[in-house]
């Protein structure tokens, strides 16, 4: 905490508040409790046309109380901290648990006790730096791009955020987690006879927001790439719709690492797999018993869950019910090996817990959600993979998703298509591409990783899971990837 | 049970937010609280319950023309001084010359009589004891039962110096039932869901059924050939579309950035004839989950979206409405919020017309019944509302008026808007349903079954 907060909200009172709540729940006759209090800072910034449009300030400070009575869990949160109310909120967790210990049908064991410390390493407090100091950077960005022609508009966004957690449980597990979030983006509408196009950098929607400081920011060229995808959108504005056809695809990292996200990571979380989220999101394909037996994709596919990743959104040190960060091969070789879980799944299972059960903040209860879902690294350049096309489209930067609720058939729009031909770029670029496919035939079709030294992360902060939906920020890092066989068209 | 966040406790800390930002020039302070309980079911078992007291305070302030905000859920007086001084703090530093809070628009707003107390107090021993009897029903057939019952109260309050100051607590229960057989997920389904603001066990158990006895009927699905469908959409899938028109096309952001549909184009006939829509939370089909006035505190007023399929409207909030030259409409967004920007609609509503569902199943000699989509994505290209996306759960082959075999999943693309247009006459069903929006805590949608000729199908698994 910094020395405002602590003035704010005095250690002896998180001690009281937590003690509270655990003793609330044990109170009502709960077998074992955990508590969760969270504090979060975050500032959002939005920028249009290079001016500040809309900056927000949210602080988040609250309780939530996990609590097992028989087999049941059951959940209370509260923002009231008082402890008469966070007492309440202990003895409310043990009646939800006792409501579904109704109908459990199978065992929860009490857990070892955890402890520890994590805190990212920060080089600059992205909370520290003025907001003109920001702003400065982004009028900067939309100063290099709006005089071209047929520039319409551009906006860009960035995110700073610090999640404080103190973790206690009656087992007597004492973890404390500070977690610093930073990133941004910018894109840019250009319009040429009533066709209008958006390009987008370094990635879409909330840019690119890793577990880093102010440094993350200063080190993407905001202002280098602005002006690049200034020119890719007026030359979109121009360009022809992409072909239809099947082809050879390089994906970029911008929009790999969404195809991994929905179609590795989702259907990969164990709770899908035995239904538990078959309310909202859906189901998932890969069932227990293809474990270690399915081929999920080809031999240069290996998939890991990695909550340990540095940058990465999804890097922790323990997840929220305790448990150590790890990694856990998810597909190793293309064989699907591993899912994303927390204890209770993983138990079930016969499988220790993968750490990735996490809550958005104090008020959700906590579901299997992904951490770092990297791509590893294959050898070779960007070029090398562009080298080995006759014929085929280098994709990047999502601009639409969909998939089935078995993450089996998915469609992808992105924002730009560039042709190769003879091993080379051409320079030309079409627009609207889209491209479909089906999960395990797809990365069936993988034909190439680019190296380590094309691999980078790439953080997604709003992945939406639950219901009501909570929202999480996960990483996926990945380096370039060729797909043979791909079908490939235009909206 | 008592509401924590009643009248007076939320107008006590009002106060206290708009006395530590007197050093500004305009204040505006408001409050989004919930108390809800949530139980969640899957495989015919309980899986999660769980209980939120979760309230936030919002500071906006205006100095020299320039604004500032911040918001909190510190509830301490502490916590709600300091939300207070970084607003101001935040508007000090911030550019701009021309920001005003402004008096209420469009009057006082309608207070509906929307707080039922006992859909409020629902607790989880009820909610077990009210789904209790459908959880063994469909075990004993074999089925998993999954879905959502999560019920409670949203409280809202605005207090401004430009002299807002208004006050609403509303019930809410949003209820989803899907029967599945098991593997959950890889065979025959179907489901329901219904936003509202009252609940008995009457409703849960009348889902319950339906979903059961339709999933009976969507056994052993069969694959059908991709190409233009005629088709009847369930509400379900109607609201999901008219969701993502919203998304890519009536708010204020869209617009401006002449990415939406709308853009450039009111008063042109976009869509179909038959097509008139609307926002207005006052929820008048008389079904759903209404909203009086918007995060400004102003009250919503009714907007033509579309009549006869011309565009008529896009909607403001203060802000975008200066910008247009025009006053807010009653729709801005959550302050907090990192998605919802300048103003959305909320409360669509898509007038109905006088054919029942076996009318429209009737007018297809050879077509599809969805009664819910998947994953509908509108970003593809959202100056023709082309959309993406799946059907799931229980969809039908229809012949001669009437549903055969179940069909499995296979994938749209489409634009809407062409695809409004063509909905025949009688094609639009008469009896609406309220849905609620994914993860937009209190929009609702209201819609009818549609038929619609030729939606195109592209891909399947």
């Amino acid at each position: 905490m910094s020395a405002s907060d602590e003035r704010l909200h005095p250690p002896e009172a998180l001690d009281a508040w937590t003690s509270a709540a655990l003793e609330g729940a044990k109170a009502a006759g709960a077998r074992y409790a955990e508590v969760r209090l969270v504090r979060r800072e975050r500032e959002a910034l939005d920028f249009k046309d290079g001016a500040l449009e809309r900056g927000r300030v949210d602080r988040d400070f609250g309780l939530g109380v996990r609590a097992l009575f028989e087999n049941g869990w059951g959940y209370a949160a509260t923002n009231v901290l008082d402890t008469t109310s966070i007492a309440r909120a202990g003895a409310a967790a043990t009646t939800a648990a006792r409501a579904t210990a109704q109908t459990a049908r199978y065992g929860v064991e009490v857990p070892e006790a955890s402890n520890g410390v994590y805190r990212t390493p920060v080089r600059i407090d992205p909370l520290s730096v003025a907001v003109d100091e920001k702003a400065a950077l982004f009028a900067q960005a939309h100063a290099g791009m709006s005089h071209l022609e047929g520039v319409r508009a551009s906006r860009g966004s960035c995110i700073s955020q610090l999640h404080e957690t103190w973790f206690r449980a009656t087992n007597g597990s004492v973890i404390d987690q500070a977690v610093t979030l930073c990133g941004g983006g910018v894109n840019v509408v250009a319009e040429h006879k009533g066709e209008v196009q958006k390009r987008s950098a370094p990635k879409s929607f909330e840019g690119n927001v890793l577990q880093a400081g102010w440094e993350a920011v200063v080190e993407m060229d905001i202002v280098g790439a602005a002006k690049a995808a200034a020119d890719e959108a007026i030359a979109l504005a121009h360009a022809p719709a992409t072909p239809e056809g099947v082809t050879t695809i390089i994906l970029g990292g911008a929009q790999l690492s969404l195809q991994i996200h929905e179609s590795v990571g989702h259907p990969t979380e164990l709770d899908r797999a035995l239904g538990e989220e078959i309310s909202l999101a859906g189901a998932s394909f890969l069932l227990p018993d293809q474990l270690d037996s399915l081929q999920f994709g080809s031999s240069k596919v290996n998939l890991t869950a990695d909550g340990t990743t540095p940058q990465g959104p999804g890097t922790f040190g323990f997840d929220d019910e305790g448990t150590p960060a790890r990694a856990v091969p998810l597909v190793r070789d293309g064989r699907f090996v591993g899912y994303l879980s927390g204890r209770d799944a993983a138990a079930r299972i016969g499988r220790p817990s993968g750490g990735a059960l996490r809550a958005e903040t104090w008020s959700r209860l906590p579901i299997v959600r992904m951490v770092n879902i990297n791509l590893e690294p294959g050898t070779g350049s960007l070029d090398d993979l562009i080298g080995g096309v006759d014929n085929g489209l280098l994709l990047d930067t999502n601009k639409s998703w969909s998939i089935d609720d078995l993450r089996l058939n998915f469609q992808f729009s992105c924002e730009i298509a560039r042709e190769i031909r003879g091993g080379k770029l051409t320079g030309r670029v079409f627009r609207n591409p889209v491209y479909r496919g089906v999960t395990p035939t797809f990365w069936g079709g993988c034909s190439a990783v680019a190296g380590p030294e094309a691999w980078k992360m790439w953080g997604w902060m709003f992945c939406g899971k639950g219901d009501p939906v909570q929202v999480m920020h996960v990483g996926h890092g990945c380096a370039p990837t060729r797909f043979d066989g791909v079908h490939v068209g235009s909206t | 049970m008592k509401s924590t966040f009643d009248r007076s406790w939320v107008s006590d800390r009002l106060d206290t937010l708009l006395a530590a930002g007197a050093g500004a020039d305009a204040l505006e302070a408001s409050f989004a609280g919930q108390e809800a309980g949530l139980m969640r079911f899957a495989e015919s078992m309980i899986t999660q319950t769980s209980q939120a007291t979760e309230g936030r305070f919002y500071l906006r302030a205006i100095v020299g023309g320039a604004i500032g905000s911040a918001t909190t859920t510190d509830l301490s007086q502490a916590g709600l001084r300091s939300c207070a001084a970084l607003a101001v703090e935040r508007a000090r530093d911030a550019p701009g010359v021309d920001a005003a809070f402004v008096a209420p628009v469009g009057g006082p707003p309608r207070q509906p009589d929307a707080l039922d107390r006992a859909t409020a107090d629902v607790d989880a021993e009820t909610k077990a004891s009210w789904l209790a009897p459908s959880l063994r029903a469909h075990e004993s057939d074999g089925l998993a039962l999954a879905g959502r019952f999560h019920t409670g109260t949203r409280t809202s309050a605005v207090r401004s110096t430009a002299g807002v100051d208004v006050f609403h607590q509303g019930s809410f229960s949003d209820i989803s039932m899907s029967a599945l057989e098991r593997p959950a997920g890889h065979r025959a389904s179907s489901f329901r869901a219904r936003y509202v603001d009252r609940v008995g066990p009457e409703l849960i158990t009348r889902l319950a059924d339906e979903v059961r006895a339709e999933c009976a009927l969507a056994r052993d699905p069969v694959d059908v050939e991709l190409g233009a469908w005629d088709v009847v959409l369930a509400p379900a899938a109607v609201a999901e579309l008219l969701t993502w028109m919203n998304h890519i096309g009536f708010g204020s952001r869209a617009v401006e950035d002449g990415l939406s549909f709308m853009s450039g184009r009111l008063g042109e006939q976009l869509t179909g004839e038959r097509i008139d829509l609307a926002d207005d939370g006052a929820m008048p089909l008389g079904v759903g989950v209404p909203r009086p006035f918007d995060f400004e505190g102003h009250a919503k007023q009714r907007v033509t979206l579309f009549e006869g399929g011309v565009a008529r409207g896009t909607v403001f909030d203060t802000r975008s409405g200066q910008r247009a030259g025009c006053q807010s409409t009653g729709h801005a967004t959550d302050q907090a919020s990192l998605f919802a920007d300048g103003s959305s609609a909320s409360h669509l509503q898509l007038a109905p017309g006088k054919s029942s569902l076996d009318d429209l199943l009737g007018m297809l000699d050879h077509g599809l019944y969805i009664t819910r989509f998947h994953y509908v994505n509108g970003m593809l290209e959202p100056r023709r509302a082309v959309m993406t996306g799946l059907l799931r759960d229980a969809a039908f082959l229809v012949k001669g008026g009437r549903p055969q075999r179940a069909v499995n999943t296979m994938r749209f693309t489409d634009s809407i808007l062409e695809a409004f247009a063509r909905i025949p006459e009688g094609g639009l069903g008469r009896d609406v349903e309220p849905h609620g929006g994914f993860g937009s805590d209190g929009d609702c949608t209201v819609c009818p079954p549609v038929l619609i000729r030729g939606l195109r199908f592209t891909s399947g698994r």
